[in-house]
């Protein structure tokens, strides 16, 4: 017999040769040492084939895989067992709750004077007491009724006016919301007492000075919000505040409306500030703008996708930047809250140079933290 | 009568994943192969389900890597801007370097001898293979024999290169 090729040597150590076939090869290599040199060569050849190929397995564990009856498409229907139905109440719990939150956030939003005033009228708290109602009483018969503006469209008015406005009423209506918290579940007379107060609500523009109660804090001169039996359908209360509440209000993170200030090329930008607009290095400026009121800049840079804002003015100016702009407020914020809301304020607020810079962004606060450590003048 | 595909399910669903793995290499996308092989086994309910299992997840890897082809610039232009790799043990980079050299090496095999030596490291016989490719089972053993030689040759080729590289 010649002698034997490759293949059959292959087909032999892989089990694959018919008994026949086998017989031929073995009697061969027992006679042919030449044949058997070769057949322990492609026999550790094939192991080694096999060994690389092993180390071409996927990396880390492999994952289970899942029992056949689960590829079946579409799905067979399981039977109706307390753990099927779990997963699918939790996500319905989860929908409801989140529904329910959305209906209270915007109620609250939407009616914020309303709802406070609502408050102060027919179930006075004790901080409310002490500082609005009876100031709402007094009101009551000097105040003249304003036409009657819906709120969300006078926020949407008043938007080119100023953020100062906009952003305070984003606080407002987070402390509204806590405190409307614990009452959520007496919705329904809260609605009944928004209802009422609708009817009688008439704004004010009282001025700071009309106000003898300000004991929530003694920057914080409030206007009260006027309530009284009127037609009008809602309204809104503004009232004038002193620096130190405004700045109390401001959430870093809440959005103040820069966009529709005046865009200020970066000499213009420097004579205002005093000081060359403070940037975070290496990350391109993508506008800069002045606020239309007071010496206040705002630079917008341009991070991992994110336009962070760093707010900045110069030190030695006092005058808050809202204090320019009219402010809308709710008349009956607790001190704590606005303690909490201007330490946090604080918390993403840094001196650069001469500079006060805050940053404001779409990123987590941490990240925002960091950017500001990061800023130069 | 046809093999139960249970039975199928059990013995051969490692060995499929590993070879779709070796085509397209990429775990989480053998895997989902793998398993969308055997759902269509379960409608189409084949005679041979383990050769037509391989049949499709060949068919499919091919398709696989027609699209991944056709991404590859994408990919390209993602890579160059990827994080930084995870630290990793040495244990883990060591094996992650020789999945890519036996990947290296088996590129450098042609195409038939390639499917012929993965079949048959997925377990498939000689008859099988046979079917499967379209050569005759005498062939097989030829094409093993070639298919085996040029992986290690390409292997040791690789690692010699890197070495010189290296030294």
């Amino acid at each position: 017999m010649s002698h034997v090729d490759d293949g059959t040597l292959h087909a032999y150590l892989d089990g694959e040769l018919s008994p026949v076939e086998v017989e031929r090869l073995e009697t061969h290599v027992a006679a042919c040492r030449g044949c058997r040199d070769r057949l322990d060569e492609e026999r550790a050849l094939i192991d080694r084939a096999a060994r690389l190929l092993g180390m071409a397995v996927p990396p880390g564990p492999e994952r289970a895989a899942p029992p056949l009856h689960e590829l079946r498409r579409p799905p067979p229907p399981r039977p109706w067992t307390w753990s099927r139905l779990r997963m699918p109440l939790a996500w319905a719990a989860t929908i409801v709750a989140a529904v329910g939150i959305g209906y209270f956030a915007g109620v609250s939003s939407f009616s914020i004077p309303q709802r406070s005033l609502a408050r102060t009228e027919s179930q006075p708290t004790a901080d409310v007491a002490a500082s609005s109602a009876p100031a709402a009483g007094a009101a009551d018969t000097r105040s003249p009724v304003l036409p009657a503006t819906p709120t969300d469209d006078e926020l949407t008015a008043t938007q080119p006016l100023g953020y100062a406005q906009a952003s305070d009423r984003l606080a407002r209506a987070e402390t509204d919301q806590q405190r409307q918290a614990p009452a959520a579940n007496a919705a329904e007379p809260g609605r009944e007492r928004d209802q009422r107060a609708d009817a009688s609500l008439r704004p004010s523009a009282a001025p700071p000075a009309a106000l003898p109660q300000d004991r929530a804090s003694p920057t914080l001169r409030e206007a009260a919000p006027a309530a009284a039996p009127s037609s009008a359908a809602s309204g809104v209360i503004s009232m004038a505040q002193s620096t130190t509440a405004v700045r109390g209000f401001r959430d870093a993170n809440s959005v103040r409306l820069s966009t529709t200030w005046p865009a200020i090329a970066a000499k213009p930008a420097r004579d205002l500030l005093g000081a060359a607009p403070a940037v975070i290095p290496g990350f391109a400026v993508r506008s800069m703008r002045r606020n239309p009121g007071v010496k206040e800049v705002v630079v917008e840079q341009e991070i991992a996708g994110a336009v962070v804002s760093l707010f900045q003015r110069p030190l030695g100016d006092t005058r808050a930047p809202e204090e320019a702009q009219p402010i809308v407020i709710d008349g009956a914020v607790s001190r704590d809250s606005l303690v909490a809301k201007a330490r946090r304020n604080e918390r993403l607020a840094r001196f650069v140079g001469s500079l006060r810079v805050e940053i404001a962004g779409p990123l987590p606060a941490d990240s925002l933290s960091r950017l500001l450590d990061l800023v130069r003048p | 009568m046809p093999e139960d595909l249970a039975e199928v399910y059990k013995t051969t669903y490692a060995a499929l994943v590993r070879f779709l793995y070796r085509k397209v290499w990429d775990a989480e996308r053998a895997a989902d192969l793998a398993q969308e092989a055997f759902a269509r086994a379960l409608v189409h309910r084949p005679g041979n389900p383990r050769g037509w299992l391989f049949v499709v997840a060949a068919n499919m890897a091919r398709d696989e890597a027609r699209r991944a082809a056709r991404e590859r610039r994408h990919l390209t232009l993602l890579s160059q801007e990827s994080e930084p790799e995870a630290p990793a043990l040495d244990e883990a980079i060591s094996a992650e370097q020789d999945r890519t050299r036996v990947r290296q090496a088996l590129a450098a095999l042609t195409p038939r001898d390639r499917e012929v030596l993965l079949l048959w490291d997925a377990g498939q016989s000689y008859d099988e293979i046979a079917s499967q490719t379209g050569l005759a089972k005498g062939a097989i053993g030829t094409t093993l024999a070639r298919a085996r030689r040029r992986l290690v040759e390409a292997y040791e080729k690789g690692s010699e290169a890197e070495h010189v590289a290296r030294g």
